[in-house]
């Protein structure tokens, strides 16, 4: 199966649904063996990209060094009446070492001209991958140096049994939870096996850098289909709901790599595996 | 001339199109404002502010003015700013204090960086820029170190992203499959909302009770992320060497009608659009944990409190706007029985007289609605053709002649007039 094949109807199929104003359906018909319909509703935001999308050679594997590159991706459209482009709009790259017990996140992400942010996230070898410590500068680039200084932002943070402790620009802050404590890029590595934490009334707390901490989000998973020329490609997909986060999709193959985080104007895309 | 032993500093935050009730802390159990709700624990909270213009534009060009519409020029969106009027960025800068911005400006034919020392930040979605926004806000705050007070103003998107929900089904990015599987986390539909026939938006067509409740999800997600972000900002204030100085408001410039009386977005005068939210923070200079429901308050009456504070004469013509002064520090003052806003949107110039317990349209032709506020929250009922409420209406169109005598007209308008 040629790569390009394996997005391609799927997508040919959002774009004659959302021009004609129906939900999207996965490739094949609705009721054949193994269909679900509206199973790419969770790739609406990212469905002009996805038209050319080739996804990345070669496979996940937790247990080696590995980078993922992401394309930032928005959308524009026509005055509303439909989208016209999805421009790449940055690209984030996530380099992956394993350690005893744990594993290490080194980001890299680069938005529009001018905007940065770096942070090594340390988290444990669990099922979730779950946050120990991390760090993070974001900043505004600027040509004037002391405005630039003046949009950096620095935070560090660690957790300690039910305590959560950030230092941000000096400021310290403790928090109290016992939900589990989770960061975008281990949820990457943990995508394959998203349905774990799907379980009733678990909750989770999301670092969403540069903001902060999302508490009570929760993971459910949602519509499969099977993508491909010959619908050989499975997709599942898994959407992460919670305070301040809009409903955002992990969009997973049948490989178990997470080829798109869909959110709403802000996506990810993968674009390699390094 | 400010200088920085006399004169407060102050901090202006705005976020875009909140409706003056998506704040958890007074009552709305389906968001969660955690940081808002703290400025309402430590300052006054305005429960009866309303927007100059529930539009983004004009809103804004009030904001820094503190002139109306109809006198500034800025009547619609892209409308252009009138050259002669001064803004808040000009006036303050010629008096002695640092004026920054950083976020999203939008006054057509006024360019922020001739007023104001622009900061990075902003891009046309919050859900992208608002955190760019924050950091440079929060970064300012601790790094400023100049003899000058500064005045710094901070533009947020959120929850304005909305819009885009409503370019659905042709642009189909919300993912309405979600009506199903987040069916009972789903908002109940407003008490206005006729589900005959739904609600229309311009470019999306007509969507039933489902999906107007999967957008109102969307939006108080919204909400809350902008909630966040003006939280780093505050704690930066807070964790600074200006906190005990700084005057701290936030405020929004329109509301966002969620499908109430079947609307979405602006340009309405129903309460959904046109109220807004509106706390100041003052540390020992203003009451805390106050919420004042007596008040008629505008959002013209921002810039004459901060020039209050500042210790700066006011901007010329400023005829209709007030100090929130003396009301934040709990000082005895007669206050107006009324606030008008403007609307020139789709069928043309139209006057909002907003009172104690009565709410009135008022249109060119003398046609007019009215609404009791007591007795019908949701501006159901227009008793406007009722005669045992003629007396009100009365009362409304009298204010609205009152403050057509009180503005200045911009010279290429042609005036409302009186009714």
């Amino acid at each position: 199966m040629r790569r390009r094949d394996f997005m391609t109807h799927s997508i040919g199929a959002s774009l004659l649904a959302f021009l004609t104003g129906q939900e999207v359906m996965a490739r094949g018909s609705e009721g054949a063996k193994g269909q679900t319909p509206g199973a790419l509703s969770a790739l609406n935001p990212v469905s002009q990209y996805a038209e050319s999308y080739v996804g990345p050679r070669g496979v996940l594997d937790t247990s080696r060094r590995q980078s993922l590159t992401f394309d930032v991706v928005g959308w524009r459209t026509d005055k509303g009446r439909q989208i016209v482009s999805t421009p790449v709009l940055g690209e984030i790259t996530v380099k992956r070492s394993p350690l005893p017990g744990a594993v290490e996140y080194e980001v890299a992400q680069r938005l529009g001209k001018d905007e940065t942010m770096t942070g090594n996230f340390r988290c444990l070898a669990d099922r979730r991958h779950s946050l120990e410590r991390w760090q993070f500068q974001y900043a505004l680039d600027s040509k004037r140096r002391n405005i630039a200084s003046m949009s950096r932002t620095e935070q560090s943070g660690r957790r300690e049994g039910n305590k959560i402790i950030t230092v941000t620009d000096g400021a310290e802050t403790v928090s109290t939870s016992s939900a589990p404590l989770l960061c975008r890029w281990g949820l990457l590595d943990v995508a394959c096996r998203m349905a774990e934490l799907c379980g009733t009334g678990d909750r989770f707390t999301v670092l969403h850098e540069p903001t902060g901490l999302r508490p009570d989000q929760r993971f459910r998973e949602d519509r499969r289909g099977t993508v491909g020329r010959e619908g050989e490609t499975s997709i599942r997909t898994f959407l992460q709901t919670g305070p301040a986060t809009v409903p955002t999709h992990w969009i997973v193959d049948s490989q178990g790599r997470p080829l798109f985080v869909s959110v709403f104007l802000v996506s990810l895309a993968l674009k390699e595996i390094g | 001339m400010a200088t920085r032993s006399s004169a407060p500093n102050v901090v202006f935050v705005h976020v875009d199109q909140m409706r003056h009730d998506a704040v958890s802390a007074l009552g709305n159990r389906h968001v969660s404002t955690p940081n808002i709700d703290r400025l309402v624990a430590d300052g006054t909270t305005f429960l009866r502010s309303y927007s100059a213009n529930p539009v983004c534009c004009p809103a804004r060009a009030s904001w820094y003015t503190g002139r109306a519409s109809s006198e500034h020029g800025v009547i619609q969106n892209q409308r252009p700013l009138l050259e002669s009027v001064p803004d808040l960025g000009q006036w303050m800068t010629a008096r002695g204090y640092g004026c920054f911005y950083t976020g999203k400006w939008h006054i057509p034919n006024r360019r922020v960086d001739r007023s104001f020392t622009l900061l990075p930040g902003g891009s046309g979605h919050g859900e992208r820029g608002d955190a760019g926004v924050a950091s440079v806000a929060a970064g300012f705050l601790h790094n400023y170190d100049r003899r000058k007070p500064f005045f710094l103003n901070v533009g947020f998107l959120n929850p304005h992203d909305c819009c885009f929900l409503t370019f659905a089904p042709k642009n189909p990015s919300i993912k309405f499959g979600l009506c199903g599987l987040l069916h009972d986390e789903l908002p109940p539909a407003h008490g206005s909302f006729n589900s005959e026939t739904g609600a229309t938006s311009r470019e999306g067509g007509r969507w039933d009770a489902e999906k107007v409740r999967l957008y109102n999800y969307y939006y108080y997600r919204m909400v809350e992320m902008v909630d966040a972000e003006v939280g780093r900002v505050y704690d930066a204030l807070r964790n600074s060497r200006h906190a005990e100085n700084t005057l701290f408001i936030l405020t929004s410039d329109h509301g966002e009608m969620g499908g109430q009386h079947n609307l979405f977005k602006k340009s309405q005068f129903y309460d959904a659009a046109l109220r807004v939210p509106l706390v100041c923070v003052f540390g020992g200079r203003a009451r805390a944990g106050t919420r004042d429901g007596e008040h008629l308050v505008s959002g013209l009456d921002i810039p004459a409190t901060i020039l209050d504070y500042a210790g700066l004469e006011p901007m010329p013509q400023m005829t209709v706007a007030r100090s929130l002064r003396p009301l934040l520090e709990g000082k005895p003052t007669k206050w107006r029985d009324y606030v008008v806003a403007e609307s020139n949107s789709a069928g043309g110039p139209r006057r909002a007289v907003c009172m104690k317990d009565f709410k009135a349209f008022l249109n060119q032709d003398g046609s007019a609605s009215l609404y009791s506020l007591k007795d019908d929250p949701l501006e159901m009922r227009d008793l406007a053709r009722d005669p045992k409420y003629a007396e009100q209406l009365g009362r409304a169109r009298e204010f609205h002649n009152e403050y057509v005598d009180r503005i200045t007209l911009h010279p290429r308008l042609k005036s409302f007039g009186k009714l």
